[in-house]
Parts: C-alpha cells; structure tokens; sequence
C-alpha cells in the first residue's frame, strides 16, 4: 500500500510510467530535479502525515531509499 | 549610446476587456465597460463589482507543470507579454530576446498564492506550507515568469510603487534603452487582486464603489478594482527601423515626483511638479499636449486634486485638453492599471482615437474639463501624457510622441 501511494507521489511529480519506478532507480534518473525532490517530500509528508528531516534528505538518492525511511510507519490509504 | 530615442513597437494586453489587445481596444474605442457584479465564492465582502478578466481559463493557457509554479498575476504577465513580443514580431527572434530587458510593475505581487498558504496554515491548521509557495508567491515571480517563458536574459526584475508601478516599470525600460544598456526592453505591469485579504483590505479603506466607476462625475463614488497585465515592447528607434519594425509611437519623457506627505491623500503640488518634470523632459510646452490619459479613480479627492493640477500646469489650454479615465471601462488594475492606460494613450494616437470616460452622469463642478464623456472621439491628435498618481505620494507621468 505504501509502495502505491509512492509511485503515486512520483509519477504525478516526475511524470513517468509507473513500470520507470523500481527501488534501484535513483530520483535523478526519473527526471526530479532539487525543487521537485522537495515537492515530492511534501507530498510524502502529506500522504503519510509524518515530518521529514531535513537530515534524512541526503540519504534519499534512489526510489528504494524512500521506501525504506517509510518502513514502519502506519498509513491508512482511505485516510 | 546616451540619449537613443525610444519608441514602441508591441503590445499585449490581458483585462477585464478580454484575453487581448484586440478586445482591449474594442472595448475602450467603443465605450463597453468591463465593471460587472463580481458573484465571488466569498462572504462577508462589502465589494459587488470588479473588472475581473472574463472567460478565463489557466489552463487552456498553460500546463500543469507550468501552473504548478505561476501565480494567477504571473500568469497574465506571461499573456500579455507573449502578446507584446508577437506583436512586436519578435516572437521567433531569440537573438533579441535573449539581450532585452523585462521590467514589469505589480502592485500587490503574488497575493492568490500567499492567501491560499495562510488560508491553509491560519484556517484549515494544516501543518505545512506547498515548497512552491516561496518561488510562486513572491513578489518578483512576474519577471522570472516572463523572462523564463520568452527567453529573455538581460536584466529583469520587478518593481512596486503601488498604482504607478507599470508608469514606474516603463520609464525603467525606457531610461535603460536612451542609456545603452538594452536596445529591447519588455515592460509593463501585472496585477490579480481578487483575493479575500485583499478584497476585504480594499473594503476597509472606504474608497470602493458599489454603484460603478464614474470618474470626474458629480456623483463619482469611487474606485472599482480589476486586475489584468498590459506589456509594452520597447526599442531604439535605430534597432527598430534597422529590423523594419512598425512603430506605433515614441515615448519622449517623463516626470517622477514623490509628495513626502500623506501615505493616501495625493498633494496637488506633487502632481503638478510630475506633469511640468514630464513636459520639461519632453521638452513640450504645455499647449503641444492633445489628450491626457488621467489617473482618474473616481475617488473624490483623486478626480478635484488630478482636474486642479491639470488647470495650474496648464492653464487657458486645459480647456482644449481631452482628458480620459479608461478606468471607467477596464477598472482599477492596481500596478497594472498604468500600464494598460499608457497602451491605451499609445493607441490613441496611433488610431487618432480618444478612448471616453464611461459611466458618465454630470460633472462635478470642481471637474471642469473635457472628459469627453461616453463616446469616443475621433481626433487627430500628436502629443498625449498618462497620469498615475499612487498611494503613498508616488507620482509618474509619461509623455508620449505619435510617430511619424
């Protein structure tokens, strides 16, 4: 479910096929430039309600990296 | 390089009057007024009337992405400017655009984005603001936006001097060219002001009308907003002729004075030292004026302090002035507002055309000039001024040459 809503966030942002978004591919490589990384972060944040670090944002290169910070969190797709 | 004539050679307008300059012009030569009831999805505005720009749709005119990042105000700054530059037949030319300038004026910026962030924040309590908020919101967003989408990298920015931005925003352009810095310069001015802050903003000032606009009229009872964008294209005459440009008319001076008094009651003698700058600028006399495009807001003290400076500067032959408010038809457009009227002075002397002052019942006995009240006229006239005279004392008068 979560994965979903990620793609989601990113094929609105980077404007890609949904097959584009596998967890290898770095965020650069779909097109995302700095401010559009920045969107994306909102749209996470939004989506999830959490809050996002600015710490954390150099560790998010690849798709599988966002994933992987979202692990755990609870996330109610009809919320 | 110093002193280079500079005449204009495009123009694009966006108001209340419609999508174009064609419609702009329609309007004003055959007196339509653009004031109608706003019908705002909004409660508790004392304000019932606006020229807001009819049948506007962003996105037959941009895509989502380009939405993402252009405040409504930008938006019809790119409109209008992409009409100047084709106008001006330069659309296709990137070599020109890439060295010109992009001056544009704004009165009130990016407001539908700061709003809808605080409505968000302040009302809804959302937790944090959209990252496009900075960049779209801000108050020098026009001039990215139009340098962006016309490809102009020589020097841009945006500039505020509240009503007189886009008079403001021109005489920047035109001081750039006479000096050498550009030979092209994009200027003009941009506003959207129908947004609930704002319209409740207007609202406590007490200076807006819910009748309409009837400027210089006995019964005058105020201003009417509007929003829209109205861009020049601005060019030595020697890069003009050298490109076979058609020149519509030559911009020949002007005058900038501030009154240094009151932030909202305008000072006769401000205005008159504006006027006699632009004439000595000019180097006009007071009887080569034809037509004066007035500021005109239909506000009591504006109409009697604009018609006083007007009689003291010029005396016996303020009688054979015609004086206009396009106000009355195209609304006040804030920044905006001096840019669409100088487009309408240029043609204006182009056409040989006096846009009139609609809306018009009887003049009040301190307006005692030709207002040529609502019907145009048609007149070969030469020489024209455009008057705005801003909030806070900021005063710009632009002289303006039928080209020949």
């Amino acid at each position: 479910m979560i994965t979903k809503k990620v793609t989601e966030i990113i094929i609105n942002i980077a404007r890609c096929k949904a097959e584009d978004v596998k967890p290898e591919i770095e965020l650069s490589a779909l097109g995302l430039t700095s401010l559009d990384t920045i969107t994306m972060l909102f749209e996470l944040e939004e989506a999830f309600d959490i809050d996002i670090p600015n710490e954390v944002i150099p560790s998010i290169v690849t798709v599988g990296d966002i994933l992987d910070n979202l692990k755990g969190i609870s996330y109610n797709e009809s919320a | 390089m110093k002193n280079r004539k500079v005449v204009v050679t495009g123009l694009g307008a966006i108001s209340g009057l419609g999508m174009n300059l064609d419609h702009f012009w329609n309007g004003l030569k055959t007196g339509r007024t653009a004031i109608k009831a706003l019908n705002l999805p909004i409660e508790n505005i004392k304000m019932s009337l606006g020229a807001t720009v009819p049948d506007y749709d962003e996105k037959e005119n941009f895509t989502v992405d380009e939405l993402s990042i252009l405040d409504r105000y930008s938006q019809l700054a790119v409109i209008a400017a992409k009409e100047a530059v084709y106008d001006a037949g330069l659309s296709e030319n990137k070599c020109i655009l890439r060295d010109a300038a992009a001056i544009i004026g704004s009165g009130c910026g990016g407001k539908h984005t700061d709003e809808a962030t605080y409505d968000q924040l302040y009302k809804q309590q959302r937790k944090r603001a959209h990252p496009l908020t900075i960049p779209k919101g801000m108050p020098s967003a026009a001039a990215s936006s139009v340098s962006t989408h016309l490809g102009i990298k020589g020097p841009a920015f945006v500039l505020a001097s509240a009503c007189a931005s886009g008079s403001h925003a021109i005489i920047q352009g035109m001081m750039m060219i006479q000096s050498g810095i550009v030979d092209v310069a994009v200027v003009g001015a941009s506003d959207a002001p129908f947004t609930y802050g704002l319209l409740k903003s207007w609202d406590a000032l007490r200076v807006v009308s819910n009748d309409t606009c009837r400027p210089f009229c006995a019964d005058r009872s105020g201003l009417v907003l509007g929003e829209g964008a109205g861009i020049l294209v601005l060019e030595s005459e020697s890069h003009a002729k050298e490109r076979g440009a058609r020149i519509y008319t030559e911009i020949v001076g002007c005058g900038m004075t501030s009154d240094a008094g009151h932030i909202t009651r305008p000072d006769v003698l401000g205005v008159m030292r504006a006027l006699e700058i632009a004439l000595h600028h000019a180097n006009l006399s007071p009887s080569d004026i034809d037509y004066i495009n007035a500021h005109g807001t239909a506000t009591i003290i504006n109409d009697a302090t604009e018609t006083e400076a007007i009689n003291r500067v010029f005396g016996k032959h303020a009688n054979k002035l015609a004086v206009t408010s396009t106000k009355s038809m195209h609304g006040h457009a804030l920044g905006a507002s001096s840019a669409l009227e100088l487009i309408a002075t240029t043609l204006a002397l182009h056409h040989g055309i006096i846009p009139p002052t609609v809306n018009f019942t009887v003049a009040d006995e301190v307006c005692d000039l030709d207002y040529v009240p609502n019907k145009a006229r048609k007149k070969n006239i030469n020489v024209a001024l455009s008057n705005a005279f801003a909030f806070g004392g900021l005063n710009a008068v632009i002289a303006m040459k039928k080209y020949s």
